[in-house]
């Protein structure tokens, strides 16, 4: 009677165990359809950027986010959160003035929330795991690539063509997100 | 800083061309800066090259050349002017060696011209990870009767790019095959080895069925592809399946009837009882179990000559009132076979009496002399013909005239055999004995006359069936034992007596009382 009590619990805690983890395929496909979509909108806002050539700009992203093949799925993790977090940030700036569809940065920004909510899930079971890379140099190198993106709007007094270049920039990110997302392995 | 000098140098070349070598070149006089986006570009990877092309809006003016200049957003790169490009007449341009990166957001600057005239100055913004179609590659099928061959086309050789480089990296080759509302997928790896014509076997398919293919790009990074027009084919039906149903029907037929032929012979040899036989015997059949104790124990053989049935054929002898006449006897030696006397025919008996008138009745005597078993030694295991084994161990086999041993008869007597110390056997022809453990003196003496101690010789003797003694010993084994003799009968052709005694041939019966003239007191036994 024990042994079976045992047995039932085991199985119990087990299932529990699987069902509450992080599925990655899921969030892999989740977070995919989102960059996708986060894509589509950005483009939509990029407009003449031929008029644009004289405030083109090299920032610089870290080379560890062009070539994600070398992180661990924890860090390619709080790398990804990183980004979205920063993006998320760029955004929320001055969005009245640069004359854009409030509707499309809207949807922009409503993307970027659904994908650092479903992160946030996956972080706070790495951090319970003893996982969490506290001490990233990509995070930090990151955080100095979104300092001088700042900088540069700022500079250039938040403009459009500034904002077009910035515009370029992210697109770029979203396509070097997709890479890291792909890190994500069970 | 060589990128920025090298981008100022270009700059300035590029000046100087416009001012200096583009009339005649007929440059427009178009900028950049009065370009607007009366073009609709499109960019496709075709046969793993990505070619641009543009459409007027306004399909009214139809420019006779175009000439085509990019740039990239992300970098303060110069316009340039893609090579191939420059004056062509097709609305289209490969971009192969000149859009390596699937991130960067390019801008292409087209200008059309007609004579000396522009008539488009269009620009336009194209990211490839956004933009980019895949387009099929070329392909064929041919349907067999149970798989269909599919021939997809392409380029011979992939273009030289630096590592890692190209639009056509990281892609996948996507065929599908329809049958009736069934849609199965089948993918290919892309790489660099990926070249000239390849062929795809689509197998385990259905005979006599209408197939579609298709085949299409994937790519993880990019999401735009086309898919290539469905291509159906039916395949042939199975040569045989014309007649197949017909064929099947005779072959089940055929099956059918050998099942019941087989059928039907096995209940018959079963019925018969030719197969399957029932080993269930009556419970008074059955021994096993049966104590070995109701079989007398046979007695420890004893050791005697091999015995050797000799065949006898005696010849009727006729009585020539001769009395004293006893060399004839001595003299005439019956020769193995012959018709004076007796022949050889297998059991070995103990000699005649020396004075006995008819020592020829020993017959073959010569050949019995050299035949006499030797003393009590072990014989060789197997002999025919009654073998006559000597003290200790008998032969393993013993057909006619099987001599046994001490105390017990053996179970097949026919010539002659008759039995050693304890009994005599009832039928016994010529006087033929043995003494437990030793041999008869050899009544042909020689000058070696003991017994002879090699095994290979053999004693015969002649048994005669018509007259048997039986002698049974007093008890005295210090005693010798008398040589017996043989009561000689010569064989009258003319008496009846002898007619009659010699179709007695049978086996001498033991217990046959009502034939026995015994007088036990001298151990004789006349029959």
């Amino acid at each position: 009677m024990t042994n079976r009590c045992t047995l039932q619990l085991t199985v119990l805690l087990c299932l529990t165990g699987a069902a509450l983890s992080v599925n990655y395929g899921k969030l892999r496909f989740q977070q995919r359809s989102s960059n996708s979509a986060c894509q589509d909108l950005l483009w939509q806002l990029i407009t003449s950027p031929q008029h644009c050539l004289d405030d083109r700009m090299d920032f610089q992203i870290p080379k560890q986010v062009e070539q994600p093949q070398q992180f661990q799925k924890e860090e390619a993790m709080v790398v990804i959160y990183e980004m979205l977090q920063q993006i998320h940030g760029i955004f929320r700036r001055n969005v009245s003035n640069a004359g854009w569809n409030e509707t499309i940065v809207e949807n922009l920004l409503e993307e970027l929330d659904e994908q650092m909510d479903r992160l946030e899930t996956a972080l706070e079971e790495i951090k319970q795991e003893g996982k969490f890379p506290w001490e990233s140099r990509t995070v930090l190198r990151l955080k100095t690539y979104y300092l001088g993106i700042f900088q540069y709007l700022k500079a250039k007094f938040y403009s459009r063509c500034a904002w077009t270049a910035v515009q370029v920039e992210i697109l770029r990110n979203f396509f070097f997100l997709n890479g890291l997302i792909g890190e994500l392995q069970d | 800083m060589p990128w920025a000098r090298s981008a100022a140098a270009i700059r300035l070349a590029s000046l100087y061309l416009m001012v200096h070598v583009g009339p005649s070149l007929g440059a427009p006089e178009a900028s950049l800066a009065s370009s607007d986006e009366s073009c609709i570009f499109s960019l496709a990877l075709r046969n793993f090259r990505p070619i641009l092309s543009w459409e007027l809006t306004n399909r009214s003016i139809v420019p006779t050349h175009y000439t085509l200049r990019h740039t990239l957003m992300s970098k303060g790169a110069d316009l340039e002017l893609v090579p191939g490009c420059v004056n062509i007449t097709r609305p289209s341009c490969d971009l192969t060696h000149a859009w390596y990166s699937l991130v960067e957001t390019y801008l292409p600057w087209v200008i059309g011209s007609r004579g000396g005239a522009t008539l488009v100055n269009c620009v336009g913004k194209v990211s490839p990870v956004l933009e980019m179609i895949l387009e099929p590659p070329e392909f064929e099928i041919v349907g067999f009767v149970d798989h269909i061959n599919v021939i997809l086309k392409f380029p011979p050789s992939l273009p030289k790019l630096p590592p890692g480089e190209g639009l056509w990296l990281r892609l996948s080759l996507s065929i599908e095959e329809e049958s009736e509302g069934i849609v199965r997928q089948h993918l290919l790896k892309i790489d660099e080895r990926t070249t000239g014509n390849f062929t795809y076997v689509i197998d385990k398919l259905i005979p006599n069925t209408n197939y579609c293919v298709s085949v299409y790009l994937k790519s993880e990074n990019l999401s735009k592809l086309l898919r290539s027009p469905w291509k159906c084919t039916r395949l042939p039906p199975r040569p045989e399946s014309v007649s197949s149903e017909s064929a099947s029907i005779g072959v089940l037929t055929i099956l059918f009837l050998m099942a019941a032929v087989l059928g039907g012979a096995v209940a018959v040899l079963k019925r018969i009882g030719y197969i399957c036989l029932r080993s269930k015997f009556p419970k008074v059949l059955n021994f096993d179990g049966v104590a070995i104790w109701a079989f007398p124990k046979l007695q420890p053989l004893e050791a005697v000559a091999v015995a050797e049935v000799i065949h006898i054929h005696r010849k009727r002898k006729v009585w020539d009132y001769s009395y004293g006449d006893e060399s004839d006897g001595d003299e005439e030696a019956a020769p193995r076979g012959s018709g004076g006397g007796y022949t050889m025919h297998g059991l070995a008996v103990r000699a005649l009496c020396p004075e006995s008138p008819s020592s020829a009745t020993l017959g073959g005597s010569e050949e019995a002399e050299s035949l006499m078993a030797p003393g009590p030694e072990p014989w060789p295991a197997e002999r025919t013909s009654g073998a006559y084994e000597g003290k200790g161990t008998w032969g393993a086999q013993r057909t006619s005239g099987a001599y046994e041993g001490k105390g017990t008869w053996g179970a097949q007597r026919t010539s002659g055999a008759y039995e050693g110390k304890g009994t005599w056997g009832a039928q016994r022809t010529s006087g033929a004995y043995e003494e437990e453990g030793t041999w008869p003196a050899d009544p042909f003496p020689r000058e070696d006359s003991g017994p002879s101690k090699s095994p290979g010789d053999r004693i015969f003797f002649n048994v005669d069936l018509n007259s048997v003694l039986v002698r049974v010993p007093d008890g005295d084994g210090s005693e010798a034992p008398a040589m017996l003799c043989l009561p000689e009968e010569p064989v009258d052709s003319d008496d009846p007596e002898d007619s009659a005694a010699g179709s007695e041939d049978a086996p001498f019966d033991e217990n046959d009382t009502s034939r026995s003239d015994v007088g036990i007191g001298d151990g004789y036994m006349m029959r």
